[in-house]
């Protein structure tokens, strides 16, 4: 549990806190919407899922 | 919008966050208990910054919006690890804020608490008045009218204040729970999520990613991009961490996470829907900011959600406005509520307790609420109109950050201390200040724009040491936050490696010291039995159930709660008296009513003895006048009788008259007796036992005529103090007692015996069987067709008259009537001779 969630955390910590500019050059992606966003939101549901997983397993 | 229907829907909804609140309080336990409603409550993160901000500062500065919801989400990943142990910790020693913990973990020390509160008030009055100015705004661009912004703000903050004190302050509460209060800002909390859903869908379905294109047309294309450089990259973490630290800190966020928390399952639930509820309400804001830059470049980049919302008519309108107030009151409601608790718990207590007031104490926590708001409003008033939300809203969030060093280091490194704690939170107060609170001032124009000027180039409040090009408030914040904890642990480092004093052994020390006051050494030693036995992370907390437990049991819950509370730390000592007092009066009465009670149980249990004693009354009453009226009516028959000679006649009718005279004495003395038994009676007059005895024979002798008897008499002359009637009663008694059972005769003798005078009545009858001895006395006891109660009654009277009756061995019946000769009958007796 302990290092479950520690390990969550720093998952966190690469998707949410990584030098974003080098990897999205581009305003707009797949159906005209800004990739950065659509990389940030995607990433955002998958966490809440893995924490949704993480409290549903003692 | 016409201001009147806006007015009215804005009431109709508090109206109904009212109504809702009081049904939490009355009856919401089951709604309260769960976990969904705790996970909604949590929304009270998000407020009017999110709902009206967010989309300001995407329109203006892109991505660095999302770090604000971002980051809490990163948190709760940590969550199941720190804020059960938050929790827990919080359990134990009754925390009801970060301050409350400081307090408790620097050794009790009253200064560090009450800086902290006093700096969190200050603090965050920019992130309040950021809500009033968000509703007012609202009210205003949606109505249409032109009215200064601080007139709405004014009514707002003082309905807000009324709200809070409804329902934050009704009284006086250890655990610092309200149920109503909770309910409501749930409620709140769906309901901006729906408003922002619904704004969302609307911006989907009429644009698709239309926005996202125009935008790029337009050259908008930094608002889509990561943030860059350098700079942006700092400002992207700096803002994170800012928010990570704001979401452990904000006193709200404590309140409803911790202090409101009602089972710690929750956690789990609220570890995952959390971070979605924020997912969702951010979806939006993107299109949202970007539709209300390219449709609505005139209006300020703060009311773009209410702008686009009013392209979709005025349904839509109402729906974004009552999402921001959802999301401004509730923020409002409970911040304020939190830092009245706060206010109350570090500075008004020790203040009231040196005066004496204590008493006053929930109407002074009620002025704290209206105060805190009224500030905010001036707060607005002085510095709102310079910055847009986010700007005033970061301010604050910088302000709460400084507790991080001391409550973070404080929970997990042993070697930081007190004097650490103080001198960080010092520290990064003042760079706070210096960076953030001062460029606010002069911003807003209350302090000269070339304040600055004359510094040299490193003291710059916003580019200490020569930094340029950083966002004003990561730039604030890192210093900040960087003085904190460099004086921290500095000061801590230079201390002696005394370990800290440690709160659980302190904890355990007061704990004992509480129930030897209360309950007594045993105790003391009782829960310092249980501690050694003890081991574990929670013992802490199984020591305070325990002692709170002993407690309760003696004083009652309420009142051991708050002993508990005193003993951990300073709080009201004059709530803890009232309680107790209270919980006196309690006990006071509960004693009234049991003896109250044991004395209804006497009083129906003597009732039901003198009953019992009425019918025996009764019972010896009837037998008491039948005695002379059968020798009325011998005496009568025998006069009516022919052959009765003249001198005879006389005879008989001398004792015919004294017989009825006896018995309307009888008659007299028993309806004295029934009239009042307290009415004193005749006292004893000189009686001659002879006389007495001669009599008792003549009275009797018509019985003994009748059954063939003869009546001998033996009598010695003796006088004694008495009441003649009653004695002669017990004679006649005894006398009709031993004619029934006689065969032949009865002797009647009269001579004093040790100190006591003794009538013996002797018959020649079979005598009494030895099993029967006991018995013979006790009423309605008949053996011989009696009606059982003559010697009862003779043994009843001998010895109200001090004298006794008995049984003596010997042929026949022998009973003996003795009355005393010595003390006032003997004295008596002497006289009479």
């Amino acid at each position: 549990m302990k290092a479950r969630s520690l390990a969550l955390f720093l998952l966190g910590l690469l998707l949410f806190a990584s030098p974003f500019a080098l990897f999205f050059p581009e305003p707009l992606g797949p159906w005209g919407l800004p990739p950065f966003y659509l990389y940030l939101f995607l990433a955002w549901a998958g966490f809440v899922l893995l924490l949704f997983l993480n409290a549903r397993r003692p | 919008m016409s201001p009147e229907a806006l007015l009215a829907g804005l009431f109709l909804y508090l109206g109904l966050l009212f109504l809702l609140a009081r049904l939490g309080e009355e009856r919401g336990g089951r709604l309260f208990q769960s976990p969904w409603t705790y996970t909604l409550s949590l929304g009270v993160y998000a407020t009017a910054w999110t709902f009206f901000g967010s989309a300001g500062w995407a329109a203006t500065s892109g991505p660095l919006f999302l770090t604000i919801s971002l980051w809490p989400t990163l948190a709760l990943a940590l969550w199941t690890l720190l804020h059960l142990r938050l929790l827990r910790l919080a359990r134990a020693h009754r925390l009801t804020s970060w301050a409350d913990f400081l307090y408790l973990r620097y050794g009790r020390d009253p200064l560090l608490g009450a800086v902290a509160a006093g700096f969190l008030v200050l603090g965050l009055l920019p992130y309040l008045a950021l809500q009033l100015k968000a509703i007012a705004q609202a009210f205003l661009f949606l109505s249409g009218e032109a009215r200064p912004l601080g007139d709405v703000a004014l009514y707002t903050a003082l309905l807000l204040a009324f709200f809070t004190i409804l329902f934050g302050t009704r009284r006086l509460d250890p655990t610092e729970r309200h149920r109503g209060l909770v309910l409501a800002v749930a409620f709140e909390g769906g309901v901006k999520l729906f408003a922002m859903l619904a704004l969302g869908l609307y911006a989907l379905l009429g644009h698709g990613a239309e926005p996202f294109r125009e935008a790029v047309r337009r050259g908008l294309d930094p608002l889509l991009l990561p943030p860059q450089g350098l700079e942006g990259h700092l400002a992207w973490t700096g803002l994170t961490f800012l928010a990570l630290l704001a979401f452990l800190f904000l006193p709200r966020q404590f309140h409803v996470a911790v202090v409101e928390n009602t089972d710690e399952r929750h956690l789990a639930l609220a570890s995952w829907a959390f971070p979605l509820y924020l997912l969702l309400l951010n979806l939006p804001i993107l299109p949202l900011a970007l539709l209300g830059r390219l449709h609505h470049p005139e209006v300020p980049p703060d009311l773009y959600v209410l702008a686009v919302a009013r392209e979709g008519g005025a349904a839509l309108a109402f729906l974004a406005f009552l999402g921001g107030v959802s999301a401004a009151t509730a923020m409002v409601v409970v911040e304020t509520l939190a830092l009245s608790i706060l206010v109350s718990h570090h500075l008004l207590a020790p203040l009231l307790l040196r005066r004496q007031a204590l008493g006053h104490l929930l109407l002074f926590r009620r002025g704290t609420v209206l105060a805190v708001l009224l500030l905010a409003y001036l707060y607005f008033r002085l510095a709102g109109e310079a910055y847009a939300l986010v700007g005033m809203g970061l301010i604050s969030f910088v302000a709460v950050a400084q507790l991080a060093p001391a409550g973070l280091l404080g929970l997990f490194w042993q070697g930081s201390t007190r004097e650490g704690a103080l001198a960080g939170l010092f520290g990064g107060i003042l760079v706070w200040a210096y960076t953030l609170l001062l460029p606010a001032l002069v911003r807003s124009g209350w302090l000269p724009q070339d304040l600055f000027a004359a510094l040299p180039s490193f003291l710059h409040p916003e580019g200490l040491f020569g930094v340029r090009g950083l966002d004003p408030v990561v730039h604030g914040f890192l210093a900040s936050l960087l003085a904190n904890t460099g004086l921290h642990l500095l000061v801590s480092l230079r201390q002696p490696p005394s370990p800290p004093p440690s709160g659980r052994a302190g904890e355990e020390e007061a704990l004992a010291d509480l129930l030897e006051r209360f309950l007594g050494p045993e105790a003391r030693e009782s829960l310092k039995a249980y501690a050694r036995s003890l081991k574990g992370p929670d013992k802490a907390e199984r020591l305070a159930e325990r002692a709170e437990a002993l407690l309760a049991g003696a004083l009652g819950p309420a009142t051991a709660r708050l002993l508990l509370l005193s003993a951990t730390r300073e709080v009201p000592r004059e709530a803890v008296e009232a309680a107790a007092r209270e919980s006196q009066r309690v006990r006071a009465y509960a004693q009234a009513l049991e003896a109250a009670r044991r004395e209804l149980e006497a009083a129906y249990r003597r009732l039901e003895e003198m009953d019992r004693l009425k019918d025996e009354f009764l019972a010896t009453v009837s037998h008491e006048l039948k005695t002379p009226l059968t020798a009325v009516r011998a005496l009568a028959e025998i006069l009516a009788q022919e052959e009765v000679g003249e001198e005879e006649r006389r005879r008989f009718t001398a004792l015919l008259a004294q017989e009825a005279a006896r018995l309307s004495r009888l008659v007299e003395e028993i309806l004295a007796y029934t009239r009042l038994e307290a009415r004193p009676e005749e006292p004893p007059a000189p009686v001659d036992l002879e006389a007495l005895a001669r009599e008792a024979l003549a009275l009797s002798e018509p019985l003994a005529r009748e059954r063939g008897l003869r009546l001998e008499a033996r009598l010695q002359p003796l006088r004694v103090r008495t009441h003649r009637d009653r004695a002669l009663q017990v004679l006649l008694n005894l006398l009709a007692n031993a004619l029934r059972h006689a065969r032949s005769r009865v002797v009647l003798e009269l001579r004093a015996e040790a100190g006591e005078a003794r009538f013996r009545v002797v018959d020649d009858g079979p005598g009494v069987p030895e099993a029967l001895r006991e018995h013979i006395f006790a009423p309605f006891q008949s053996y011989a067709g009696g009606t059982g109660l003559g010697l009862a009654i003779a043994r009843r009277l001998s010895e109200a008259l001090g004298g006794r009756v008995f049984l003596e061995d010997g042929e026949g019946g022998v009973f003996v009537f003795a009355l005393p000769l010595e003390g006032d009958h003997g004295r008596g007796a002497d006289r009479g001779r």
